[in-house]
């Protein structure tokens, strides 16, 4: 990786307001601000973006997590220049997407969140025209990709299911081998065995050199692909972290169930465990950072079952804004 | 026909196109083909008993002669009407109907500019309306021979499918345009339909009063049958009016698109 410390995404105090549009789609209007009241009584515009500064270096993959409505489809769309930032400064490739134009867009592959092709042509009909609106992408390079996806390219886009038209976004976004993804919820729509398969690409895309960027509200997918990974909420980037940092602040419930009825206060000394409650034979309570000392700890009675469910977002965040005193508290 | 964005919008719009196309050569040879039974003289004594002031105001002033009779059938009503309907949709698709139905996110994503989608799907509308109005031409010029229509030359014809044509561009392109600035199919929609209701009525009343004969030459209708092409031939300066009308409004839709945020 000879360009390992190059830019490729440099987001600069970005500021992103939409105007106040009732034509807004609903899945932006939720995420705004609150609307307040400018000093002249006029509602200031609402605020998608509040200075976000987000660094990308080549050969990354860069998870982007935040709860629907954040800002992640916002400050992706400023990436391919589908929208503009109010105040602020996008660079891509050391470029600004809007006077950079197709020759930008060209070495960029993207993912809507949404993935929408309402027509009744063929899979195989789309992606040859987007294809050749890039130049040319080999028909064996589709047909691979639309095998190694189990999609079957002669259906009429208009009757695939979500999960199948998502396969068509991620064909088009991966056809032309680019050097930089851009992927909005890519998992969404899919089942597990095709979400492994995906974070396949993403690890395969990584080790030819490509940066990958994508977003998601699930830690779990992230965290099993990203090198570091940057945490937004209400238009705000809260942390950029590695991903052994996000995992070590993540809080995991788990549910320990024993052989024997447990002594009182048996837990109440382990570090990282909190909220320990004990019913019985069950103690349930909040992990945070090392396992180590509860496994441990635990490992001294008789376990019958073991139950560490999937790290949850909104208490990750909640961690950080405690950390913050609150700046941005809820 | 997937090579480039025009190609690809007119393969998509395929359907359309043959229906349309279909429907305005069989209303074009249906009015036509009705000729002989009108050209006889007692359905002009019978005209002559309606009062002047609505036979102008429907253009039915010469409704015997050969080009009285298509001026004010196809010509004057149900040609432009259903070319301009088709314009419009077509012209209201290109832009804001894509970007509403979220489609056009994908596209612009692609390396190629937003001026080029916009002067491509415009590129698009005009090839449709031209087929839509070869259709109509090759109708009547079919009809020519059979229905009496032989004192039209076919010139004269081709000088009026032509003025059609550039009639339909225009509000196509308003409605693209306004599209473009806006994002929004109704607006579009709506917009370029009460320009054209407006236009027709502003047209065929303001021209009967003199103090409000100068609000005529704003309407798209007076250069479309003003200087009566199918009578007279090809206007040159009207067709030019109709033609950088079109043209302004390609190039405010490629500002206008080119300035805002698209899908927000």
């Amino acid at each position: 990786m000879q360009h390992a410390n190059r830019l490729v995404i440099e987001l600069t105090g970005v500021v992103k307001r939409y105007g106040r549009d009732t034509t807004e789609p609903p899945h932006r209007a939720h995420a705004l601000e609150p609307h307040t009241n400018g000093p002249t009584g006029a509602p200031l515009r609402a605020r998608a973006l509040d200075g976000v500064d987000l660094q990308v270096r080549a050969g990354e993959i860069f998870g982007f997590l935040g709860p629907n409505g954040a800002g992640k489809t916002t400050t992706i769309r400023l990436l391919l220049d589908l929208l503009r930032p109010t105040l602020g400064k996008v660079r891509v490739f050391g470029q600004d997407p809007r006077s950079a134009g197709p020759a930008l867009r060209r070495r960029i592959g993207y993912l809507p969140g949404d993935v929408r092709v309402g027509t009744r042509q063929s899979a195989h009909e789309l992606l040859t025209h987007l294809g050749q609106l890039r130049g040319g992408v080999s028909d064996a390079r589709i047909r691979s990709l639309a095998e190694r996806l189990g999609l079957d390219l002669r259906a009429p886009i208009r009757r695939l299911s979500k999960g199948n038209r998502q396969k068509v976004g991620l064909i088009q976004a991966f056809m032309h081998d680019p050097e930089l993804l851009v992927l909005d919820e890519p998992t969404s729509g899919l089942d597990p065995l095709l979400q492994r398969e995906f974070l396949a690409m993403v690890r395969e895309a990584s080790d030819r050199g490509r940066t990958v960027f994508m977003s998601s509200h699930v830690l779990s997918e992230v965290e099993q692909v990203a090198d570091r990974t940057g945490i937004i909420r209400d238009g705000h980037l809260v942390a950029v972290e590695s991903v052994d940092e996000l995992r070590t602040r993540a809080v995991r419930r788990v549910e320990v169930v024993f052989g024997h009825d447990l002594p009182d206060g048996a837990f109440s000394e382990v570090s990282g465990l909190e909220g320990a409650e004990v019913h019985g034979r069950t103690l349930r309570g909040r992990l945070t950072g090392p396992a180590d000392s509860f496994v441990k700890a635990a490992a001294r009675h008789e376990v019958v079952s073991f139950l560490a469910a999937d790290p949850d977002l909104e208490e990750l965040f909640f961690t950080y804004y405690a950390e913050r005193g609150g700046r941005h508290a809820a | 026909m997937l090579r480039s964005v025009w190609t690809k919008t007119l393969w998509e719009g395929r359907n359309g196109i043959v229906l349309w196309s279909v429907a305005l050569a069989g209303v074009s040879l249906m009015y036509a083909l009705f000729y002989p039974s009108i050209n006889q003289e007692s359905f002009a004594q019978a005209m002559e008993s309606f009062p002047e002031a609505l036979m102008l105001a429907f253009g039915w002033d010469d409704l015997t002669s050969a080009a009285g009779y298509l001026g004010s059938t196809v010509f004057g009503l149900l040609a432009p009407i259903l070319m301009i309907v088709f314009a419009i949709g077509l012209g209201t698709r290109a832009i804001a109907g894509d970007e509403e139905a979220g489609t056009l996110d994908l596209l612009l994503a692609h390396p190629v500019s937003r001026a080029r989608v916009v002067l491509e799907r415009a590129l698009a509308l005009a090839v449709s309306l031209t087929v839509a109005t070869l259709a109509v031409f090759g109708a009547i010029v079919a009809a020519r021979g059979v229905a009496e229509l032989d004192a039209l030359s076919v010139g004269a014809i081709a000088a009026a499918s032509l003025h059609l044509l550039l009639l339909a561009l225009t509000f196509g392109t308003l409605a693209l345009a306004l599209g473009a600035i806006g994002g929004s199919r109704s607006l579009a929609l709506s917009g370029a339909a009460i320009v054209a209701v407006l236009g027709y009525f502003g047209n065929t009343i303001a021209r009967q009063v003199d103090a409000t004969r100068w609000l005529a030459t704003l309407s798209p209708f007076r250069y479309y049958e003003g200087g009566a092409p199918l009578r007279n031939g090809l206007q040159v300066g009207d067709a030019t009016v109709l033609l950088v009308a079109s043209a302004l409004f390609v190039a405010v839709a490629v500002v206008a698109l080119g300035r805002r945020d698209v899908g927000a």
